[in-house]
């Protein structure tokens, strides 16, 4: 595709301006526009700019790639403007990051070592991919066998991101719980390609689709579980541009209640608290799933679910999307604080998000300041400009609450690692 | 084209801040392009400046006023009809970060907004303590009421013609102004709430006035209250006559909040849900099952007695009219009450189809017949031919609505352009110039396209002299809006 296949999206925003409000309740829906103040920012402007290139009235430039790229793609913007005038502006953005990619000019300069690492690594991290596995007991064990129903695709935030690795244990706990028969591909599993997706690459994309499609197809598993938001959701979208994906993909938040209703997955134990669900954009918005974490949430006894004012469609993203967590933590870390102060406003005693390792990452640095990036990240942020700054010495930079001298009295807990506490 | 080295953009840095001013084309475009002006000329500003105060904006006035350059005031930017367009270059001055609501005035039923505050944050905001604006019902919610004012006529949702109580304005020359009561020194506070102070209202003057007499920075706006009975209601009418009879003696009843009229195919174009709207076959069944007129109105009262009343006086007009109530279901019924409720996404679905120009006429509701055959005797005649989604060539889509309550209707015309055809796109280029100058001949202003300029000519030379008189003497530098009412100030 490209941006001229899009022209019957981008000739046609009216600007009317309903991806910049929150149709419900009349707040804020885009960090970017909010954060950096010029309408070329929200999703009105950058059609603008899609729309001034066709027409030759701009050019690719570096000025045009930090405004496609300063954007969470959280798809706030896509999710009003389909509501109100029927169009997804989300892909005209992704369809320029592809362009701005292939001329060179994206993406931001600090998210590129996530492309270096994909392409050399297979993972986004630098991790050896040989490694995966390593955070089960018996990894040889639960290698995915031909015959068996359930995959498990682990992801590389779970695999080896330090504090999402407890996800990671978490799911295969709840797994064994209900006597699901579950195996992992260990170091046959290539990135789902997201990160690299959001960035604009898509033959690198393309190529960790099709290995994934292949391998997993030939074990002839009939449904394939993730607990990450971002892996679910191009396995159920866009893999399907590079193959044909057997399997029926679920979110843990799905499978779980799957099971749950199946009597399989028995909730026993109580959490008496006040929560608040966050809707991570790559399963709300972009797969639909908004239902499940909240029928399964609400099967826990001594929960008390309270709302905070932009749920569902409207949720305020948490920041870190986009590649925004590598090139611009700070701002990142601005947007989750935001979302933290939602559900402390809404009275919540706990935050749970939906199953997303990249949203706990980034609450975490809102409140704790960017210690944990330096692990998440390791020699990956390293190699970006912008995220030097907060390694090493670095990482003692405040956090925006400790900025404002603030605490967040507020936990913040997986859905994942919350239903393993409770069955 | 600016630079970052130019003495405005630097001086403007100092008093908005660095993040705030930017003369990147990249930026500048998406303020100056709208739905209606991608089929005319594009002009493109020098600069974009956005003040977060109004002393900010008062900053930026005075150093326009030293620097020569033109300023074009633009609220929270939900423009469709080329009227904010920078004819002269100089800086787009931004208005959203002035975006609080000062106080909501129970007392009074008053809100004390910014230039920056949309009409569905008013709306929300205003709901907490049970009072609402009006205008409900059509209209881009995403916009604002500060913008629609100053836009005056010709701007959509503006159903608000009377109820402004006082404002606070940056003239051209950088001081701060302020309307009714407000004028008297020390009583912006304490008494802003009389709309007249001494001598004319001058509220007048702001209104409609697209910036060129100053750039409006606050607005003490009527509230009305949210009874214990609001009550959607739908009347079905078989052609323009009746529905024009019913909507003007509902009207007349003075208990309704709020009344619009739609022709069949704006009304699909507001219930469809977006699936539908992309589904030809489900569009056409939804425009099949429609009336040929759409008349909505709100019942707001105290309680049920006083309701039967109510719909008792409003069944007698209409069916006087050859109306008749009328009920839906599913989304249609869902998406025509949400209409009333200061829902952004309804309340601009009507801007679903192709961009459009909104054509305008305001006169008496007799002479609304006159003006459809006109325009449609316009169309027929420039072979001018407009499709819905389901696929079926349409008449235009209307909007009606009784302007100021009852002198005036205001009929809207959606003259709609595919933008990826360029021979539509001239068509409608030749058709909207004759459109504007047969409507002229019924006293319709129109503030459409920049269209405003151009009629002038029409006026009675004193009025245009006494406007063109404040004009200079506010504004000698000729800062403010150049070319946006005057071709040549």
């Amino acid at each position: 595709m490209a941006l001229e296949d899009l022209k019957s999206q981008i000739y046609h925003c009216s600007k009317c301006g309903a991806c910049r409000v929150a149709y419900r309740q009349s707040l804020p829906t885009c960090p970017a526009g909010e954060h950096f103040g010029f309408e070329s920012y929200f999703s009105i402007g950058r059609t603008a700019i899609a729309r001034a290139i066709l027409d030759g009235d701009l050019e690719w430039n570096e000025k045009v790639r930090d405004r496609v790229y300063n954007c969470t793609l959280c798809g706030a913007c896509d999710a009003h403007c389909y509501a109100a005038m029927g169009l997804h502006p989300l892909q005209n953005y992704l369809e320029m990051r592809r362009e701005l990619f292939n001329r060179g000019l994206g993406p931001m300069p600090a998210s590129m070592p996530l492309v270096e690492s994909t392409k050399t690594h297979d993972n986004p991290l630098m991790a050896n991919n040989k490694d995966r596995g390593k955070w089960l007991k018996k990894r040889e064990d639960k290698k995915i066998k031909q015959g068996q129903d359930v995959l498990f695709f682990v992801g590389c935030a779970l695999e080896f991101d330090p504090s999402a690795t407890a996800m990671a244990k978490a799911t295969a706990s709840l797994l064994d719980k209900a006597g699901v028969d579950w195996g992992v591909l260990n170091e046959e599993e290539v990135c789902c390609g997201f990160p690299i997706y959001e960035l604009g690459c898509e033959e690198e994309f393309g190529r960790l689709a099709k290995t994934n499609i292949d391998k997993i197809n030939s074990l002839g598993v009939k449904t394939i579980v993730s607990a990450c938001a971002g892996c679910q959701m191009v396995m159920k979208k866009d893999w399907n541009n590079y193959g044909d994906l057997k399997p029926e993909v679920l979110h843990i938040s799905e499978f779980a209640l799957r099971l749950a209703k199946e009597g399989k997955l028995k909730i026993t134990k109580e959490y008496k608290k006040k929560i608040a669900y966050h809707d991570p954009c790559t399963l709300g918005r972009y797969t639909d799933v908004y239902d499940e974490p909240r029928e399964i949430l609400k099967m826990i006894p001594g929960i008390e679910m309270v709302t905070m004012e932009r749920e569902r469609e409207e949720a305020w993203c948490c920041g870190a999307g986009g590649g925004q967590v590598l090139a611009d933590p700070e701002w990142s870390a601005e947007t989750a604080m935001q979302r933290i102060e939602e559900a402390v406003e809404a009275g919540a005693e706990a935050l749970v998000v939906g199953g997303c390792p990249t949203c706990n990452m980034n609450f975490d640095m809102a409140i704790h300041g960017y210690a944990n990036m330096a692990k998440v990240f390791g020699k990956v942020a390293e190699k970006a400009p912008v995220a030097l700054k907060f390694m090493g010495a670095g990482q003692k930079l405040a956090s925006p609450f400790m900025k404002r001298k603030k605490k967040a009295d507020i936990e913040i807990v997986d859905l994942v690692e919350l239903l393993d506490r409770v069955t | 084209m600016g630079s970052s080295q130019d003495e405005f953009f630097k001086e403007a840095v100092k008093i908005v801040g660095e993040k705030y001013v930017s003369a990147d084309r990249e930026d500048i475009i998406p303020y100056c392009r709208d739905e209606v002006s991608q089929a005319l000329k594009a002009y493109d500003s020098d600069y974009v400046v956005v003040p977060g105060t109004a002393e900010e904006v008062q900053g930026i006035v005075k150093l326009a006023n030293k620097t020569k350059t033109p300023l074009y005031p633009y609220s929270y930017g939900t423009n469709l009809s080329g009227a904010t367009s920078p004819r002269k270059g100089g800086a787009v001055v931004v208005l959203r970060r002035l975006n609080r609501i000062h106080k909501i005035d129970q007392e009074t039923r008053t809100a004390t907004i910014e230039p920056g505050v949309t009409w569905s944050k008013l709306i929300f905001e205003a709901k907490k303590v049970g009072l609402e604006p009006l205008p409900l019902g059509g209209g881009p919610h995403t916009g604002g009421p500060v913008g629609n004012f100053n836009l005056g006529g010709g701007s959509t949702g503006s159903m608000d013609m009377n109820d402004v109580v006082s404002l606070e304005a940056v003239l051209p020359n950088g001081e701060i102004f302020r309307t009714g009561s407000a004028a008297f020194q020390g009583m912006e506070e304490t008494n802003p709430y009389f709309r007249i102070a001494w001598g004319p209202n001058m509220n007048e003057l702001f209104r409609g006035s697209m910036g060129i007499f100053g750039i409006v920075t606050k607005m003490i706006r009527r509230l009305v209250p949210v009874r214990a009975i609001e009550e959607p209601i739908q009347i079905a009418f078989p052609d323009i006559e009746s529905v024009v009879g019913g909507m003007k003696d509902v009207t007349q009843l003075g208990i309704c909040k709020q009344i619009v009229a739609t022709n069949r195919y704006q009304t699909a174009a507001i219930a469809a849900t977006s699936d539908v709207f992309h589904d030809q076959a489900e569009f056409a069944k939804l425009e099949d099952s429609l009336p040929e007129f759409l008349m909505m109105a709100k019942i707001s009262c105290h309680n049920e007695k006083q309701a039967e009343v109510y719909r008792e006086l409003i069944n007698d007009a209409i069916t006087k009219n050859n109306g008749k109530l009328i009920t839906f279901e599913g989304y249609v019924k869902e998406s025509l009450d949400m209409l009333w409720g200061g829902s952004s996404v309804v309340a601009i679905h009507y801007l679903r189809h192709e961009p459009h120009l909104m054509a305008f006429v305001y006169v008496p509701p007799h002479m609304i017949p006159g003006a459809m055959r006109l325009a449609h005797s316009l169309l027929d005649k420039f072979d001018y031919k407009m499709t819905s989604s389901s696929g079926r060539t349409i008449p235009p889509r209307i909007w009606l609505a009784p302007w100021e309550r009852t002198e005036c209707f205001m009929m809207e015309y959606d003259i709609e352009f595919n933008p990826e055809d360029q021979e539509q796109i001239d068509k409608f280029r030749k058709f909207m110039p004759v459109y504007f100058q047969e409507t002229m001949k019924y006293g319709s202003a129109q503030a459409s396209a920049g269209f405003f300029r151009q009629m002038e000519p029409g006026l009675l030379p004193s009025y245009s002299k006494l406007l063109r008189d404040i004009k200079k003497s506010i504004d000698p530098n000729g800062i403010m809006a150049p070319s946006q009412v005057f071709k040549d100030l």
